[in-house]
């Protein structure tokens, strides 16, 4: 019986971690590395993966909103930051059927629409990145989350 | 109708403004007083009755029964009002006192969540209940608690204060939605929600906390992660300088409180001012809140619900203005002192009368 139990434990010690699920188990640290470098880690709820060393971070959000309230979100953040000059707001193309990407005070957030859900993917950089070059970083992770929807 | 006011908070002024406001209408209103000196307040008649205990304390004092008494009997008013909880030494002694005299009592509580009793607290509570011809919740979840031992008596939901409606704030076209916060930084009222609402509304917003408390290492280092720190004021602890500058500044207050087992917002007169001055609402909801707000605030379940609110505020300026006016008519109608006096009023003659309520 207690070599029944014990072989129970070995196993459950020996199983394979739980595949993550929501919007953290659509990407791997491997997607990660060219954002965050070297065993990016983690967590959930959000969804937010840790640079190891140093501070940047991407977050991934799915919201819980659907139709006309996912759009009539998308279209408040549009036109807020469309109004804040800082944002230096670009429509994207090749994110879903509607995206826009922005300046942060935490680096770059890209707001995508894809069917009636609203996915927002930030990066945090703590400072001012080169837009471009951090959006098309973002890029690959967000054709990977659209494509698990 | 002649009602006699005992209170263990005799000198809070919106308190007083209220009692005064319904002396004023046409009932006669002794204001009983623990210790100090007989008089008058404007309509009001002051009965001192001597207490014993710290001062600083009021809930614990002890009125001396006798004089009580003796107060009763002299002015044989048609209702006692006790504004003390129905586990204070004056609950008790004017439930004991009332019954001897057949006075018909009420009882007034703010508490929204139930206090751990010992026995002999829990017998005080029941015996006040049951006895009492009314209770008066400070919000509907106070009187809900009340009225689950007191199921004869008649119930209704009066805050003990009014507010006094303040002139509307009047701000030129602000470059930013300015968005404020006032309340201890504390887990229970929330400010970590704000913080992570507003990691996801962009544009132009700024942020004025007043308050302080321990939860604000944390949440100003959440802040300087967020990258967010020039966009945020730290006006320091509740004064009311600082809630006067507050006021001035903001186009909107959020209250993000959350429930915990022992503690849940009650009535909120900081959040009442703000909406009577003509400022948007928007609250969790937690405890009394969404009841104070009505239809005039908007009430979110958490943190992404927040960010959609407040991110269409930034896009849309005006909706937030017209949330203000909104706001300051919701107060006008139901929370000013003369409004609030006219309620009370009205459910002390259904007391009496034993007439049912709405």
């Amino acid at each position: 019986m207690a070599l029944l139990a014990l072989l129970e434990i070995v196993a459950l010690l020996a199983a394979p971690p739980q595949p993550r699920s929501g919007p953290c188990g659509m990407l791997t640290a491997t997607d990660m590395m060219p954002l965050l470098g070297a065993e990016p880690q983690p967590t959930d709820e959000p969804c937010l993966w840790k640079s190891k060393e140093g501070f940047n971070r991407v977050v991934i959000m799915l919201s819980s909103f659907r139709g006309s309230r996912a759009s009539a979100m998308y279209n408040d953040t549009r036109k807020s930051v469309g109004a804040d000059p800082d944002a230096n707001v670009t429509d994207e193309l090749g994110f879903g059927d509607r995206a826009l990407s922005a300046m942060t005070p935490f680096g770059v957030v890209v707001v995508m629409m894809k069917g009636d859900q609203l996915v927002q993917m930030q990066y945090w950089v703590g400072g001012k990145p080169d837009k471009a070059a951090a959006v098309s970083l973002l890029r690959p992770l967000a054709a990977r989350v659209l494509a698990a929807l | 109708m002649r009602v006699l006011v005992l209170s263990n908070q005799p000198n809070d002024p919106g308190s007083r403004e209220r009692l005064r406001a319904i002396a004023g209408l046409d009932s006669e209103i002794y204001l009983g007083t623990p210790g100090g000196n007989a008089g008058v307040d404007g309509a009001l008649r002051l009965v001192p009755v001597p207490a014993k205990g710290d001062p600083r304390l009021p809930e614990k004092l002890h009125w001396n029964k006798a004089a009580l008494r003796r107060v009763m009997t002299e002015t044989r008013p048609a209702l006692v009002h006790c504004e003390a909880d129905p586990d204070t030494p004056l609950a008790g002694i004017v439930s004991v006192l009332c019954r001897t005299l057949k006075i018909p009592y009420l009882v007034f509580s703010a508490q929204s969540v139930p206090r751990r009793l010992g026995w002999f607290g829990r017998r005080r509570v029941r015996r006040v209940l049951e006895h009492a011809a009314g209770v008066q919740g400070g919000s509907r979840l106070a009187m809900d608690l009340l009225r689950d031992q007191a199921p004869a008596a008649l119930a209704t939901a009066i805050p003990r204060t009014g507010v006094a409606l303040p002139p509307p704030q009047s701000r030129l076209e602000p470059e930013a939605l300015t968005i404020g916060f006032a309340g201890r930084l504390t887990v229970e009222r929330g400010a970590d929600i704000l913080v992570k609402a507003l990691s996801q509304t962009f544009g132009r917003w700024r942020l004025v906390v007043a308050g302080t408390g321990p939860e604000q290492e944390s949440l100003e280092r959440s802040i300087q992660a967020l990258g967010l720190a020039a966009r945020v004021r730290w006006l320091g602890g509740i004064r009311p300088e600082v809630v006067e500058t507050l006021w001035q500044e903001i186009d909107c207050l959020v209250v993000p409180s959350r429930d915990t087992p022992n503690w849940v917002e009650g009535h909120s007169p900081m959040l009442l001012e703000a909406m009577g001055r003509g400022i948007a609402a928007v609250v969790t909801n937690a405890g009394a809140l969404p009841e104070q707000v009505g239809s005039a605030g908007l009430v979110v379940a958490g943190a992404e619900e927040l960010a959609a609110v407040l991110q269409r505020w930034v896009a849309e300026p005006g909706a937030c203005r017209v949330a203000g006016t909104k706001a300051r008519q919701w107060v006008l109608e139901r929370y000013v002192t003369s409004v609030v006096a006219d309620r009370t009023r009205d459910f002390w003659s259904a007391v009496v009368e034993r007439r049912p309520t709405d």
